[in-house]
């Protein structure tokens, strides 16, 4: 099994690698055999060669940058969609596979790859944890968010409209190791990588729920719980 | 409102107030927003910004200073913010504005630098450096890059770090007068960095950078190999021996004989060496710092001997520090690791910054016999440990940090105690109170 770590040379803000990590972690104890892949802006993409593909933040310099590596394979980027190929994308990056990153006349505009039909409008930067009882999941999502752009013209949300998924792509604003705090989400995505909820069900998440449950006592002994999606 | 009377009124609450507080900034503030931009600059006036290092780079400029004969006039710890700022001017200043003080050195936060500038143009404007750090606040480090850059007019003399690519990036398309410092490969430079590098691509043409070597986090040489840009040479190279630096032929010991403080001296000279004041002096100053910039504390409880490491949540360069310096030193040892909030600024419970922290280099170290994980983000810590491939077995939850004391006492060996102020100061406070020893 191959996991692609997009540009982890350029988007590398926030622990993002954190999810990689994990992800590794995991198929390892489920005795699933994988390879991550570090790509770099000057390799060549094959996303045959992929069952998974990741992409974490970077900053806005960085951000253009990948988009020019990215533009060549738009097509192919398409297609793996289509066929339902996994795609964590996060942070900032999900702006990215957008339509444009619209400044607003505050900022200079910045064409997106495309790929989807949304775009993104800039907004003073969003600084904040984020909590959404109400999601496909069972338990709430957790996660922090840090970041300049909103998501416009969402047809298909993920967690709320600020997060998008079509198909296997999963794009999500939430910053950081969004997969370690979320452990069920975690166990999600690792049932459609491998394919199988058994597999996965003999993973050990112990201490990631132990994380996320002290979390949940911290915002409740805070009196700082609000659901503000 | 006249200068006269707001200073007439300030000098009467810092009489009931005392010194050393951002309180008369704050209320000068309220009553005009304009209110530094009202002052007389002294003859000298040197600004000191960056991620790491500000604090202790402006105490060894003020004693260099003081050591030349200068009276000088420094916020000192903490109060860097504008208010703190102005509160330099009102201690320092007569009441038409003029500065009764030769020279004044300015610690500026990074973020309040854009609050500054405006009114205030300094003769030197050190940038120590720029890295990741505190990301609820600051968002990333390009966007604390650019609201430095976006407010520096052609005046100051800017003395930038050669090492560190995003401090060099402020010579980019400027007519200032530029002056570099920098270190030299040393034992403690890798060809891995033991963090993020932060500028991977060359900002100028976008190629991606080449570095020959780290000396800590982002600090080391590079360049690009599409254009020019790369690694500036320092005026005065500074090299790291056995005894300290050697800088201009002289020796100075490095406080805690760490690279970062080895940065901070080779700084402050580089920064008094432009501004004229003599060789001799500055290494005399550099020489009789009384030092505050030592962060580490010992104790001990009983049989068990230990040090306290504070070191800043969120700011991946300053603990890492902590961590490299933990295992330089000879003997079994165990590591506590710990804080019980994130942030003192503010309420974001964000732990990506886990992430952005090699603790990786712990995981083949067999002095280390245990690792205390304290707080309530022990479990968080505990999930970084276990994907940094350390042993398990050595790890201990010290869920409640109110049981940190009981468990030092249950210790083997040397602990080293990688806290965050509060829990540094919870664990000084309950060694106090039992009449443990702390020097």
């Amino acid at each position: 099994m191959v996991i692609a770590y997009l540009y982890g040379d350029l988007l590398n803000l926030y622990g993002n690698d954190g999810n990689i990590k994990i992800l590794a972690q995991k198929l390892t104890e489920a005795g699933v055999k994988a390879e991550i892949r570090n790509i770099s802006t000057e390799d060549k993409l094959d996303f045959s060669e992929y069952d998974m593909v990741y992409m974490g933040s970077g900053t806005e310099e960085n951000q253009k940058i990948a988009i020019k590596a990215l533009k060549p394979y738009k097509e192919e980027i398409e297609a793996a969609v289509d066929k339902g190929k996994l795609f964590l994308i996060t942070g900032n990056s999900p702006d990215i596979f957008g339509q444009k990153l619209d400044g607003v006349n505050i900022v200079e505009d910045v064409k997106g790859l495309g790929v989807f039909d949304y775009y993104s409008e800039y907004v003073p930067r969003i600084k904040m944890m984020y909590r959404n009882n109400d999601t496909f999941l069972d338990d709430p999502v957790l996660g922090f968010l840090n970041h300049n752009y909103r998501i416009k013209d969402n047809k298909n949300p993920l967690f709320g409209s600020d997060d998008v998924r079509v198909n296997n792509f999963f794009g999500t604003h939430l910053e950081g190791p969004v997969l370690i705090r979320n452990p069920h989400f975690l166990k999600f995505i690792l049932s459609i990588l491998i394919g199988s909820t058994d597999a996965v069900e003999k993973i050990d998440f112990e201490m990631e729920k132990k994380a996320y449950d002290a979390y949940m006592s911290l915002l409740v002994s805070d009196g700082g719980d609000k659901n503000i999606f | 409102m006249l200068i006269k009377s707001i200073c007439k009124i300030i000098q009467w609450v810092l009489k009931k107030m005392g010194r050393g507080t951002a309180f008369p900034g704050i209320l000068a503030l309220k009553l005009d927003k304009n209110f530094l931009g009202k002052f007389k600059k002294p003859e000298l006036l040197v600004f000191v910004t960056g991620t790491v290092g500000k604090t202790t780079t402006a105490a060894m400029i003020t004693a260099i200073l003081k050591t030349a004969g200068y009276k000088v006039g420094t916020n000192g710890k903490g109060s860097n913010l504008l208010a703190g700022v102005c509160s330099v001017f009102i201690e320092h200043c007569s009441i038409t504005g003029k500065p009764n003080v030769d020279a004044m050195v300015i610690e500026v936060d990074e973020r309040y630098v854009k609050t500054v500038l405006p009114y205030m143009t300094p003769d030197y404007f050190l940038i120590n450096n720029i890295a990741r750090d505190q990301p609820a606040r600051n968002g990333h480090f390009s966007i604390v890059f650019h609201d430095i850059s976006d407010h520096i007019n052609e005046k100051p003399h800017l003395i930038l770090n050669a090492d560190n690519p995003l401090s060099y990036s402020f010579s980019l398309k400027r007519k200032n007068k530029i002056t570099y410092f920098g270190i030299e490969r040393n034992r403690f430079s890798s060809s891995q960095s033991n963090e993020k590098v932060d500028v991977s691509y060359c900002p100028v043409c976008n190629a991606k950078l080449v570095y020959d070597y780290f000396n800590f986090g982002n600090f080391g040489a590079y360049h690009c190999p599409e254009c020019d840009f790369k690694r500036q040479p320092p005026a005065y190279e500074t090299r790291i021996i056995e005894e300290g630096i050697t800088i201009e032929g002289e020796v100075v010991k490095i406080p805690d004989d760490t690279i970062y403080n080895a940065y901070n001296m080779a700084a402050a000279y580089t920064v008094m060496r432009v501004a004229g004041v003599d060789k001799k002096d500055i290494i005399e100053g550099l020489h009789n710092i009384d030092f505050d910039a030592k962060r580490f504390q010992q104790f001990s409880i009983g049989d068990i001997d230990g040090t306290i490491l504070v070191s800043k949540n969120e700011t991946p360069a300053s603990y890492t520090q902590s961590l490299e310096h933990i295992l330089r030193c000879e003997g079994a040892k165990t590591i506590a690791v710990g804080f019980t909030r994130i942030s003192g600024r503010y309420d974001e419970k964000d732990v990506s910054w886990l992430y952005d922290i090699k603790f990786e280099i712990l995981k083949d170290d067999d002095s280390i016999d245990e690792i205390l994980l304290v707080g309530p983000f022990a479990y968080d810590l505990a999930v970084r440990m276990k994907l940094a491939g350390v042993d398990m077995n050595k790890i201990k939850i010290v869920y409640d940090h109110e049981d940190i004391y009981e468990e030092l006492k249950k210790c083997r060996s040397h602990v080293f105690c990688v806290f965050y102020f509060d829990l540094s100061k919870h664990l000084v406070k309950v060694l106090k109170e039992k009449g443990d020893k702390l020097w």
